[in-house]
Protein backbone atom coordinates (compact mmCIF):
# COMPACT_ATOMS: atom_id res chain seq x y z
CA UNK A 1 0.00 0.00 0.00
CA UNK A 2 2.90 2.34 0.58
CA UNK A 3 3.63 4.10 -2.66
CA UNK A 4 7.13 5.17 -3.57
CA UNK A 5 5.94 8.73 -3.17
CA UNK A 6 5.40 8.13 0.52
CA UNK A 7 8.96 7.05 1.16
CA UNK A 8 10.24 10.12 -0.65
CA UNK A 9 8.05 12.45 1.36
CA UNK A 10 8.89 10.72 4.62
CA UNK A 11 12.51 11.62 3.99
CA UNK A 12 11.45 15.11 3.05
CA UNK A 13 9.75 15.65 6.40
CA UNK A 14 13.02 15.08 8.22
CA UNK A 15 15.06 17.44 6.10
CA UNK A 16 12.72 20.43 5.74
CA UNK A 17 11.55 22.90 8.33
CA UNK A 18 7.77 23.37 8.28
CA UNK A 19 6.69 26.23 6.01
CA UNK A 20 3.83 28.55 6.81
CA UNK A 21 0.46 28.68 5.15
CA UNK A 22 0.01 28.03 1.48
CA UNK A 23 -2.78 28.85 -0.89
CA UNK A 24 -2.33 27.91 -4.54
CA UNK A 25 -4.18 26.63 -7.53
CA UNK A 26 -2.44 24.07 -9.70
CA UNK A 27 -2.43 23.87 -13.47
CA UNK A 28 -5.15 21.26 -13.51
CA UNK A 29 -7.42 23.49 -11.42
CA UNK A 30 -6.95 21.69 -8.12
CA UNK A 31 -6.76 24.16 -5.22
CA UNK A 32 -4.36 23.49 -2.39
CA UNK A 33 -4.75 25.22 0.97
CA UNK A 34 -2.51 24.64 3.92
CA UNK A 35 -2.36 26.22 7.36
CA UNK A 36 0.29 25.72 9.99
CA UNK A 37 -1.02 25.81 13.55
CA UNK A 38 1.97 23.98 15.02
CA UNK A 39 -0.23 21.25 16.40
CA UNK A 40 0.46 17.55 16.66
CA UNK A 41 -2.61 16.34 14.76
CA UNK A 42 -2.98 16.99 11.04
CA UNK A 43 -6.37 17.57 9.48
CA UNK A 44 -6.61 16.63 5.82
CA UNK A 45 -9.62 17.23 3.63
CA UNK A 46 -10.23 16.46 -0.01
CA UNK A 47 -13.48 18.18 -0.92
CA UNK A 48 -15.43 18.78 -4.12
CA UNK A 49 -18.20 21.05 -5.27
CA UNK A 50 -20.60 18.14 -5.04
CA UNK A 51 -23.05 18.97 -2.31
CA UNK A 52 -26.73 18.19 -2.39
CA UNK A 53 -27.48 21.27 -4.48
CA UNK A 54 -25.77 19.55 -7.41
CA UNK A 55 -28.25 16.69 -7.46
CA UNK A 56 -30.71 16.69 -10.30
CA UNK A 57 -34.36 17.23 -9.42
CA UNK A 58 -34.95 13.55 -10.15
CA UNK A 59 -32.16 12.47 -7.80
CA UNK A 60 -33.13 13.37 -4.23
CA UNK A 61 -30.87 11.73 -1.73
CA UNK A 62 -28.08 10.90 -4.20
CA UNK A 63 -25.39 12.65 -2.17
CA UNK A 64 -26.45 10.70 0.92
CA UNK A 65 -25.76 7.49 -0.98
CA UNK A 66 -22.41 8.79 -2.24
CA UNK A 67 -21.46 9.86 1.27
CA UNK A 68 -22.25 6.45 2.75
CA UNK A 69 -20.26 4.70 0.03
CA UNK A 70 -17.02 6.22 1.32
CA UNK A 71 -14.87 3.49 2.81
CA UNK A 72 -16.01 0.84 0.34
CA UNK A 73 -13.95 -0.35 -2.61
CA UNK A 74 -12.08 2.28 -4.55
CA UNK A 75 -11.09 1.77 -8.17
CA UNK A 76 -7.56 0.66 -7.32
CA UNK A 77 -7.76 -0.72 -3.79
CA UNK A 78 -10.22 -2.76 -1.76
CA UNK A 79 -12.17 -0.68 0.73
CA UNK A 80 -11.23 -2.83 3.68
CA UNK A 81 -7.57 -2.34 2.95
CA UNK A 82 -7.94 1.45 2.73
CA UNK A 83 -9.89 1.79 5.95
CA UNK A 84 -7.72 -0.68 7.82
CA UNK A 85 -4.51 1.05 6.69
CA UNK A 86 -5.83 4.40 7.82
CA UNK A 87 -6.79 2.96 11.19
CA UNK A 88 -3.43 1.23 11.50
CA UNK A 89 -1.73 4.60 11.16
CA UNK A 90 -3.98 6.05 13.85
CA UNK A 91 -6.18 8.10 11.57
CA UNK A 92 -9.88 8.93 11.82
CA UNK A 93 -11.63 8.94 8.47
CA UNK A 94 -14.98 10.72 7.96
CA UNK A 95 -17.05 11.59 4.95
CA UNK A 96 -19.14 14.73 5.11
CA UNK A 97 -21.43 16.75 2.91
CA UNK A 98 -23.09 20.12 3.06
CA UNK A 99 -25.35 21.60 0.47
CA UNK A 100 -22.31 23.11 -1.24
CA UNK A 101 -19.50 20.63 -0.79
CA UNK A 102 -18.82 16.94 -0.34
CA UNK A 103 -15.58 15.55 0.96
CA UNK A 104 -13.56 13.17 3.08
CA UNK A 105 -11.71 14.31 6.16
CA UNK A 106 -8.83 12.54 7.89
CA UNK A 107 -7.39 13.41 11.30
CA UNK A 108 -4.02 11.83 11.83
CA UNK A 109 -0.87 12.30 13.84
CA UNK A 110 1.52 14.59 12.06
CA UNK A 111 4.21 12.05 11.23
CA UNK A 112 1.72 9.81 9.42
CA UNK A 113 0.24 12.65 7.40
CA UNK A 114 1.94 11.71 4.14
CA UNK A 115 0.69 8.12 4.37
CA UNK A 116 -2.82 9.28 5.22
CA UNK A 117 -2.73 11.62 2.23
CA UNK A 118 -2.12 8.72 -0.11
CA UNK A 119 -5.16 6.96 1.34
CA UNK A 120 -7.27 10.13 1.18
CA UNK A 121 -6.89 10.51 -2.55
CA UNK A 122 -8.19 7.04 -3.33
CA UNK A 123 -11.00 7.08 -0.79
CA UNK A 124 -12.38 10.46 -1.81
CA UNK A 125 -11.72 10.81 -5.51
CA UNK A 126 -11.98 7.31 -6.92
CA UNK A 127 -14.89 5.38 -5.46
CA UNK A 128 -15.83 2.31 -7.47
CA UNK A 129 -19.50 1.97 -6.42
CA UNK A 130 -19.44 -1.77 -6.94
CA UNK A 131 -22.99 -3.08 -7.47
CA UNK A 132 -22.66 -5.83 -4.86
CA UNK A 133 -21.81 -3.34 -2.15
CA UNK A 134 -25.08 -1.47 -2.49
CA UNK A 135 -26.90 -3.96 -0.28
CA UNK A 136 -24.29 -3.43 2.42
CA UNK A 137 -24.58 0.35 2.21
CA UNK A 138 -28.39 0.56 2.26
CA UNK A 139 -28.74 -0.33 5.97
CA UNK A 140 -26.26 2.41 6.88
CA UNK A 141 -28.47 4.97 5.16
CA UNK A 142 -31.49 3.71 7.09
CA UNK A 143 -29.45 3.98 10.27
CA UNK A 144 -28.64 7.62 9.45
CA UNK A 145 -32.30 8.36 8.93
CA UNK A 146 -33.19 6.92 12.30
CA UNK A 147 -30.61 9.16 13.99
CA UNK A 148 -32.12 12.45 12.88
CA UNK A 149 -32.71 14.96 15.68
CA UNK A 150 -35.63 17.43 15.76
CA UNK A 151 -33.16 20.24 15.15
CA UNK A 152 -31.87 18.42 12.08
CA UNK A 153 -35.39 17.86 10.78
CA UNK A 154 -36.39 21.47 11.25
CA UNK A 155 -33.10 22.61 9.68
CA UNK A 156 -33.79 20.61 6.52
CA UNK A 157 -37.35 21.89 6.46
CA UNK A 158 -36.33 25.55 6.69
CA UNK A 159 -34.44 25.06 3.43
CA UNK A 160 -37.50 23.53 1.82
CA UNK A 161 -39.49 26.52 3.01
CA UNK A 162 -36.96 29.17 2.04
CA UNK A 163 -35.70 27.91 -1.31
CA UNK A 164 -38.86 26.13 -2.51
CA UNK A 165 -38.17 24.33 -5.79
CA UNK A 166 -34.56 25.43 -6.23
CA UNK A 167 -31.45 23.40 -5.66
CA UNK A 168 -30.66 24.62 -2.15
CA UNK A 169 -33.93 23.09 -0.98
CA UNK A 170 -32.65 19.57 -1.71
CA UNK A 171 -32.11 17.72 1.52
CA UNK A 172 -28.83 16.23 2.67
CA UNK A 173 -30.73 13.15 3.70
CA UNK A 174 -32.36 10.64 1.43
CA UNK A 175 -36.02 9.99 2.07
CA UNK A 176 -36.94 6.51 3.25
CA UNK A 177 -38.54 5.60 -0.06
CA UNK A 178 -35.43 6.56 -1.99
CA UNK A 179 -33.01 4.42 -0.02
CA UNK A 180 -31.35 1.98 -2.38
CA UNK A 181 -32.85 3.68 -5.42
CA UNK A 182 -29.52 4.70 -6.88
CA UNK A 183 -27.58 2.00 -8.66
CA UNK A 184 -23.93 1.79 -9.46
CA UNK A 185 -24.15 3.52 -12.79
CA UNK A 186 -25.91 6.64 -11.56
CA UNK A 187 -23.54 7.07 -8.64
CA UNK A 188 -20.52 6.55 -10.89
CA UNK A 189 -21.84 9.16 -13.31
CA UNK A 190 -22.17 11.72 -10.53
CA UNK A 191 -18.65 10.95 -9.32
CA UNK A 192 -17.17 11.13 -12.80
CA UNK A 193 -18.72 14.56 -13.29
CA UNK A 194 -17.91 16.11 -9.91
CA UNK A 195 -14.80 14.42 -8.52
CA UNK A 196 -12.40 16.19 -10.84
CA UNK A 197 -9.46 18.49 -10.30
CA UNK A 198 -11.13 21.73 -11.36
CA UNK A 199 -13.87 21.06 -8.85
CA UNK A 200 -11.67 20.08 -5.93
CA UNK A 201 -9.68 21.44 -3.03
CA UNK A 202 -7.04 19.76 -0.92
CA UNK A 203 -6.86 21.24 2.56
CA UNK A 204 -4.23 20.49 5.18
CA UNK A 205 -3.90 21.88 8.69
CA UNK A 206 -0.69 21.12 10.54
CA UNK A 207 0.75 19.58 7.39
CA UNK A 208 3.76 20.88 5.57
CA UNK A 209 2.44 22.81 2.58
CA UNK A 210 5.09 21.45 0.26
CA UNK A 211 4.01 17.87 1.00
CA UNK A 212 0.44 18.75 0.13
CA UNK A 213 1.48 20.51 -3.04
CA UNK A 214 3.77 17.74 -4.25
CA UNK A 215 1.11 15.13 -3.51
CA UNK A 216 -1.46 17.11 -5.43
CA UNK A 217 0.87 17.60 -8.38
CA UNK A 218 2.49 14.19 -8.63
CA UNK A 219 0.06 11.54 -7.54
CA UNK A 220 -2.57 12.09 -10.23
CA UNK A 221 -5.34 10.46 -8.22
CA UNK A 222 -7.89 13.19 -8.89
CA UNK A 223 -8.84 13.02 -12.58
CA UNK A 224 -8.62 16.15 -14.67
CA UNK A 225 -11.77 18.08 -15.27
CA UNK A 226 -13.25 21.52 -15.15
CA UNK A 227 -15.25 23.25 -12.49
CA UNK A 228 -18.98 22.60 -12.17
CA UNK A 229 -21.07 25.74 -11.72
CA UNK A 230 -24.43 25.80 -10.05
CA UNK A 231 -27.57 27.64 -10.98
CA UNK A 232 -28.48 30.24 -8.42
CA UNK A 233 -30.94 29.41 -5.70
CA UNK A 234 -32.33 32.66 -4.36
CA UNK A 235 -34.19 33.03 -1.11
CA UNK A 236 -37.93 32.98 -1.71
CA UNK A 237 -39.54 32.43 1.67
CA UNK A 238 -42.44 30.27 2.71
CA UNK A 239 -43.60 27.72 5.21
CA UNK A 240 -43.06 24.06 5.91
CA UNK A 241 -44.62 22.37 8.89
CA UNK A 242 -44.72 18.80 10.17
CA UNK A 243 -47.03 17.58 12.84
CA UNK A 244 -45.84 15.28 15.59
CA UNK A 245 -47.56 14.35 18.83
CA UNK A 246 -46.33 15.83 22.07
CA UNK A 247 -46.22 19.19 23.75
CA UNK A 248 -43.20 20.70 22.11
CA UNK A 249 -42.66 22.33 18.79
CA UNK A 250 -39.30 23.07 17.21
CA UNK A 251 -39.48 26.19 15.08
CA UNK A 252 -37.04 27.92 12.81
CA UNK A 253 -37.64 31.45 11.56
CA UNK A 254 -35.21 32.53 8.86
CA UNK A 255 -34.55 35.42 6.55
CA UNK A 256 -32.36 36.06 3.55
CA UNK A 257 -28.84 35.73 4.91
CA UNK A 258 -25.42 36.59 3.55
CA UNK A 259 -23.80 34.37 0.92
CA UNK A 260 -20.38 32.80 1.36
CA UNK A 261 -18.66 35.34 -0.87
CA UNK A 262 -20.42 38.41 0.48
CA UNK A 263 -17.88 39.90 2.90
CA UNK A 264 -19.72 43.02 3.99
CA UNK A 265 -23.00 41.27 4.67
CA UNK A 266 -21.26 38.38 6.42
CA UNK A 267 -19.66 40.86 8.79
CA UNK A 268 -22.93 42.69 9.46
CA UNK A 269 -24.61 39.30 9.94
CA UNK A 270 -22.00 38.23 12.48
CA UNK A 271 -22.54 41.38 14.51
CA UNK A 272 -26.30 41.01 14.29
CA UNK A 273 -26.16 37.39 15.44
CA UNK A 274 -23.99 38.35 18.39
CA UNK A 275 -26.65 40.89 19.31
CA UNK A 276 -29.50 38.37 18.99
CA UNK A 277 -27.52 35.83 20.93
CA UNK A 278 -28.98 32.87 22.68
CA UNK A 279 -31.73 32.67 25.29
CA UNK A 280 -30.64 30.46 28.10
CA UNK A 281 -32.68 27.37 28.90
CA UNK A 282 -31.67 27.87 32.52
CA UNK A 283 -33.52 30.21 34.80
CA UNK A 284 -30.66 32.29 36.19
CA UNK A 285 -27.99 31.90 33.56
CA UNK A 286 -26.58 34.87 31.76
CA UNK A 287 -25.26 34.17 28.28
CA UNK A 288 -23.73 36.77 26.02
CA UNK A 289 -26.54 38.69 24.45
CA UNK A 290 -28.99 37.73 27.16
CA UNK A 291 -29.58 41.35 28.09
CA UNK A 292 -30.36 42.30 24.50
CA UNK A 293 -31.61 40.70 21.38
CA UNK A 294 -33.85 37.73 21.97
CA UNK A 295 -34.33 38.52 25.61
CA UNK A 296 -35.77 41.87 24.59
CA UNK A 297 -38.44 39.98 22.78
CA UNK A 298 -39.91 38.95 26.11
CA UNK A 299 -40.20 35.43 24.92
CA UNK A 300 -42.95 33.57 26.73
CA UNK A 301 -42.11 31.48 29.75
CA UNK A 302 -40.34 28.26 28.84
CA UNK A 303 -39.42 29.25 25.30
CA UNK A 304 -35.72 29.12 24.42
CA UNK A 305 -34.11 30.38 21.29
CA UNK A 306 -30.77 30.64 19.55
CA UNK A 307 -29.66 32.55 16.54
CA UNK A 308 -28.22 30.59 13.61
CA UNK A 309 -26.77 31.28 10.20
CA UNK A 310 -26.20 29.17 7.12
CA UNK A 311 -24.27 30.85 4.32
CA UNK A 312 -24.16 29.13 0.92
CA UNK A 313 -22.88 30.05 -2.49
CA UNK A 314 -25.04 32.88 -3.79
CA UNK A 315 -27.58 32.96 -0.96
CA UNK A 316 -27.92 32.07 2.68
CA UNK A 317 -30.13 31.79 5.71
CA UNK A 318 -30.07 33.64 9.00
CA UNK A 319 -32.54 33.47 11.83
CA UNK A 320 -33.59 32.00 15.09
CA UNK A 321 -34.25 28.46 16.30
CA UNK A 322 -37.01 28.31 18.91
CA UNK A 323 -38.19 25.54 21.17
CA UNK A 324 -41.72 26.30 22.32
CA UNK A 325 -44.93 24.57 23.29
CA UNK A 326 -48.06 24.42 21.18
CA UNK A 327 -49.80 26.97 23.37
CA UNK A 328 -47.24 29.74 23.17
CA UNK A 329 -45.78 29.01 19.73
CA UNK A 330 -47.82 31.77 18.11
CA UNK A 331 -46.74 34.52 20.48
CA UNK A 332 -43.14 33.27 20.48
CA UNK A 333 -42.89 33.48 16.70
CA UNK A 334 -44.53 36.90 16.53
CA UNK A 335 -42.27 38.28 19.23
CA UNK A 336 -39.17 36.84 17.55
CA UNK A 337 -40.06 38.29 14.17
CA UNK A 338 -40.64 41.69 15.77
CA UNK A 339 -37.16 41.57 17.28
CA UNK A 340 -35.55 40.40 14.05
CA UNK A 341 -37.09 43.25 12.09
CA UNK A 342 -37.01 46.17 14.46
CA UNK A 343 -34.29 45.59 17.00
CA UNK A 344 -31.80 48.33 17.77
CA UNK A 345 -28.30 47.17 18.53
CA UNK A 346 -27.52 48.70 21.91
CA UNK A 347 -23.91 47.79 22.48
CA UNK A 348 -22.36 47.68 19.01
CA UNK A 349 -18.80 47.46 20.27
CA UNK A 350 -19.67 44.61 22.58
CA UNK A 351 -21.43 42.81 19.77
CA UNK A 352 -18.44 43.24 17.51
CA UNK A 353 -16.10 41.87 20.13
CA UNK A 354 -18.40 38.90 20.75
CA UNK A 355 -18.64 38.20 17.01
CA UNK A 356 -14.87 38.25 16.66
CA UNK A 357 -14.46 36.08 19.75
CA UNK A 358 -16.92 33.54 18.29
CA UNK A 359 -14.88 33.32 15.11
CA UNK A 360 -11.62 32.95 16.99
CA UNK A 361 -13.04 30.34 19.36
CA UNK A 362 -14.26 28.29 16.40
CA UNK A 363 -10.84 28.62 14.85
CA UNK A 364 -9.41 26.81 17.85
CA UNK A 365 -11.10 23.68 16.56
CA UNK A 366 -8.97 22.47 13.68
CA UNK A 367 -11.67 20.26 12.24
CA UNK A 368 -14.10 23.18 11.86
CA UNK A 369 -11.32 25.35 10.48
CA UNK A 370 -10.58 22.73 7.88
CA UNK A 371 -14.22 22.62 6.78
CA UNK A 372 -14.27 26.43 6.57
CA UNK A 373 -11.04 26.52 4.58
CA UNK A 374 -12.46 23.98 2.14
CA UNK A 375 -15.72 25.90 1.62
CA UNK A 376 -13.99 29.25 1.29
CA UNK A 377 -11.48 27.90 -1.20
CA UNK A 378 -14.15 26.35 -3.41
CA UNK A 379 -16.55 29.31 -3.28
CA UNK A 380 -14.20 32.29 -2.88
CA UNK A 381 -15.19 33.01 0.67
CA UNK A 382 -13.28 35.53 2.77
CA UNK A 383 -10.37 34.58 4.94
CA UNK A 384 -10.74 34.74 8.69
CA UNK A 385 -8.52 37.81 8.99
CA UNK A 386 -10.49 39.64 6.30
CA UNK A 387 -13.76 38.87 8.03
CA UNK A 388 -12.45 40.06 11.39
CA UNK A 389 -11.15 43.29 9.83
CA UNK A 390 -14.50 43.87 8.17
CA UNK A 391 -16.38 43.25 11.42
CA UNK A 392 -14.29 45.89 13.11
CA UNK A 393 -15.44 48.41 10.52
CA UNK A 394 -19.14 47.71 11.01
CA UNK A 395 -21.31 50.63 12.05
CA UNK A 396 -24.82 50.61 13.46
CA UNK A 397 -26.18 51.85 10.12
CA UNK A 398 -24.73 48.78 8.42
CA UNK A 399 -26.58 46.51 10.79
CA UNK A 400 -29.81 48.47 10.23
CA UNK A 401 -29.43 48.17 6.48
CA UNK A 402 -28.69 44.50 6.85
CA UNK A 403 -31.74 43.73 8.99
CA UNK A 404 -33.98 45.63 6.61
CA UNK A 405 -32.78 43.57 3.65
CA UNK A 406 -32.62 40.23 5.41
CA UNK A 407 -36.00 39.98 7.10
CA UNK A 408 -38.25 41.51 4.51
CA UNK A 409 -39.48 38.03 3.57
CA UNK A 410 -39.43 35.14 5.98
CA UNK A 411 -39.30 31.39 5.95
CA UNK A 412 -40.79 29.44 8.84
CA UNK A 413 -40.50 25.74 9.50
CA UNK A 414 -42.07 23.90 12.41
CA UNK A 415 -41.91 20.35 13.69
CA UNK A 416 -44.13 19.15 16.46
CA UNK A 417 -47.36 20.40 17.95
CA UNK A 418 -47.30 23.58 15.94
CA UNK A 419 -50.54 25.08 17.18
CA UNK A 420 -51.40 28.33 15.48
CA UNK A 421 -47.99 29.49 14.27
CA UNK A 422 -48.58 32.33 11.81
CA UNK A 423 -47.70 31.81 8.15
CA UNK A 424 -44.83 33.77 6.66
CA UNK A 425 -47.04 36.04 4.57
CA UNK A 426 -49.11 37.07 7.58
CA UNK A 427 -46.06 38.58 9.26
CA UNK B 1 -0.71 -14.77 -30.30
CA UNK B 2 -3.37 -17.28 -31.27
CA UNK B 3 -2.90 -19.29 -28.10
CA UNK B 4 -3.47 -16.30 -25.89
CA UNK B 5 -6.79 -15.76 -24.17
CA UNK B 6 -9.48 -14.51 -26.48
CA UNK B 7 -10.48 -11.75 -24.10
CA UNK B 8 -7.52 -9.42 -23.88
CA UNK B 9 -8.67 -8.13 -20.50
CA UNK B 10 -8.03 -11.51 -18.89
CA UNK B 11 -4.44 -12.39 -18.01
CA UNK B 12 -3.38 -15.61 -16.41
CA UNK B 13 -0.58 -16.18 -13.94
CA UNK B 14 1.41 -18.07 -16.58
CA UNK B 15 1.24 -16.51 -20.00
CA UNK B 16 4.36 -17.80 -21.72
CA UNK B 17 4.45 -19.86 -24.92
CA UNK B 18 4.49 -23.25 -23.18
CA UNK B 19 1.72 -22.35 -20.76
CA UNK B 20 -0.60 -20.90 -23.36
CA UNK B 21 0.00 -23.82 -25.75
CA UNK B 22 -0.77 -26.27 -22.98
CA UNK B 23 -3.84 -24.25 -22.08
CA UNK B 24 -5.15 -24.33 -25.64
CA UNK B 25 -4.43 -28.05 -25.96
CA UNK B 26 -6.18 -28.87 -22.72
CA UNK B 27 -9.17 -26.72 -23.59
CA UNK B 28 -9.53 -28.30 -27.02
CA UNK B 29 -8.94 -31.96 -26.18
CA UNK B 30 -9.13 -32.70 -22.48
CA UNK B 31 -12.30 -30.83 -21.64
CA UNK B 32 -15.74 -32.05 -22.65
CA UNK B 33 -17.71 -28.81 -22.74
CA UNK B 34 -16.94 -27.82 -26.30
CA UNK B 35 -19.30 -30.35 -27.84
CA UNK B 36 -22.21 -28.92 -25.84
CA UNK B 37 -21.46 -25.33 -26.86
CA UNK B 38 -20.26 -24.32 -23.41
CA UNK B 39 -17.48 -22.04 -22.22
CA UNK B 40 -15.03 -23.21 -19.59
CA UNK B 41 -16.36 -21.01 -16.83
CA UNK B 42 -19.87 -22.36 -17.45
CA UNK B 43 -18.69 -25.63 -15.96
CA UNK B 44 -17.10 -24.22 -12.81
CA UNK B 45 -18.27 -25.82 -9.58
CA UNK B 46 -21.12 -23.47 -8.64
CA UNK B 47 -21.62 -24.43 -4.99
CA UNK B 48 -18.11 -23.29 -4.11
CA UNK B 49 -18.51 -20.04 -2.11
CA UNK B 50 -16.08 -18.12 -4.29
CA UNK B 51 -17.85 -19.16 -7.48
CA UNK B 52 -21.30 -18.45 -6.01
CA UNK B 53 -20.16 -14.96 -5.06
CA UNK B 54 -18.49 -14.41 -8.45
CA UNK B 55 -21.71 -15.38 -10.21
CA UNK B 56 -23.73 -13.06 -7.99
CA UNK B 57 -21.41 -10.19 -8.85
CA UNK B 58 -21.46 -11.09 -12.55
CA UNK B 59 -25.24 -10.90 -12.49
CA UNK B 60 -25.16 -7.49 -10.82
CA UNK B 61 -22.47 -5.95 -12.99
CA UNK B 62 -22.88 -7.68 -16.38
CA UNK B 63 -26.38 -9.14 -16.49
CA UNK B 64 -26.22 -9.85 -20.24
CA UNK B 65 -23.19 -12.09 -19.81
CA UNK B 66 -25.00 -13.90 -17.02
CA UNK B 67 -28.05 -14.37 -19.26
CA UNK B 68 -25.97 -15.75 -22.11
CA UNK B 69 -24.37 -18.20 -19.70
CA UNK B 70 -27.80 -19.33 -18.60
CA UNK B 71 -28.89 -19.84 -22.20
CA UNK B 72 -25.77 -21.88 -22.99
CA UNK B 73 -26.26 -24.06 -19.93
CA UNK B 74 -29.94 -24.58 -20.70
CA UNK B 75 -29.16 -25.67 -24.26
CA UNK B 76 -26.35 -27.96 -23.06
CA UNK B 77 -28.57 -29.59 -20.45
CA UNK B 78 -31.30 -30.21 -23.00
CA UNK B 79 -28.81 -31.82 -25.34
CA UNK B 80 -27.39 -34.02 -22.58
CA UNK B 81 -30.90 -35.00 -21.53
CA UNK B 82 -31.59 -36.28 -25.04
CA UNK B 83 -28.16 -37.89 -25.27
CA UNK B 84 -27.18 -35.56 -28.11
CA UNK B 85 -24.17 -33.45 -28.87
CA UNK B 86 -23.73 -30.50 -31.21
CA UNK B 87 -22.33 -31.10 -34.71
CA UNK B 88 -18.58 -30.41 -34.93
CA UNK B 89 -19.12 -27.15 -36.80
CA UNK B 90 -21.09 -25.70 -33.88
CA UNK B 91 -18.65 -26.64 -31.13
CA UNK B 92 -17.24 -23.71 -29.12
CA UNK B 93 -14.24 -22.21 -30.90
CA UNK B 94 -11.12 -20.90 -29.18
CA UNK B 95 -11.84 -17.32 -30.15
CA UNK B 96 -15.35 -17.55 -28.74
CA UNK B 97 -13.97 -18.54 -25.35
CA UNK B 98 -14.01 -15.73 -22.81
CA UNK B 99 -12.90 -16.35 -19.27
CA UNK B 100 -15.66 -14.17 -17.95
CA UNK B 101 -15.50 -15.18 -14.31
CA UNK B 102 -11.78 -14.63 -13.95
CA UNK B 103 -11.85 -10.92 -12.99
CA UNK B 104 -14.45 -11.59 -10.32
CA UNK B 105 -12.64 -14.62 -8.96
CA UNK B 106 -9.38 -12.68 -8.85
CA UNK B 107 -11.06 -9.90 -6.92
CA UNK B 108 -12.55 -12.36 -4.43
CA UNK B 109 -9.16 -13.98 -3.88
CA UNK B 110 -7.61 -10.54 -3.35
CA UNK B 111 -10.31 -9.71 -0.86
CA UNK B 112 -9.66 -12.94 1.03
CA UNK B 113 -5.98 -12.11 1.16
CA UNK B 114 -6.66 -8.52 2.28
CA UNK B 115 -9.02 -9.79 4.92
CA UNK B 116 -6.51 -12.26 6.26
CA UNK B 117 -3.89 -9.51 6.44
CA UNK B 118 -6.14 -6.97 8.10
CA UNK B 119 -9.19 -7.63 10.20
CA UNK B 120 -9.81 -11.33 9.64
CA UNK B 121 -13.53 -10.58 9.61
CA UNK B 122 -15.78 -12.89 7.61
CA UNK B 123 -17.14 -11.09 4.54
CA UNK B 124 -20.85 -10.34 4.37
CA UNK B 125 -21.53 -12.87 1.61
CA UNK B 126 -20.27 -15.70 3.79
CA UNK B 127 -21.87 -14.35 6.94
CA UNK B 128 -25.40 -14.14 5.58
CA UNK B 129 -27.70 -17.11 6.12
CA UNK B 130 -29.24 -17.79 2.75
Amino acid sequence: MRSSFVSKSAAAIKTQKPTGSLKTKLNNGLKVVSQENNGAISQLILAFRAGSRYEKVTQPGLVHHVRNFVGRDAQSYPGLQLVWSSAASGANLNSFATRDIFGVQISVARDQAAYALSILGHVAAKPAFKPWELEDVTPTILADLSQKTPYGIVFEDIHRAAFRNDSLSFSLYSSKGQVGAYKSQELAKFAAKHFVSGNAVLVGINVDGSILKSYAEECGVVPDGHIITNQGSPFRGGDYRRFARGNDVHIMVAGDGAAVGDLKFLAAQAVFLAHIGRASPLKFASLPGSTSGLALANLPEGVTGSAFQAPYDGSGLVGVYLLATGANADSAVRATVKVLRTTQVQDIEGCKRRAIADILFNAENNVYSAYDLATNALYNGPEQSELIAEIQKIQESDVQKYTKAAFERLAISAYGNYGRIPYADEL
Amino acid sequence: MASQAASKAVTFAYNGTIASTLRKFAWSNLWGGREYGLQFHDTYFEPAPEVTEALRRLNLQEPHVFDQRKIRLSRAHTLALHGEKLPKAEWTQWDQESWYLKPYLDEIEAEKKARAETSGLIPPYQMKQH
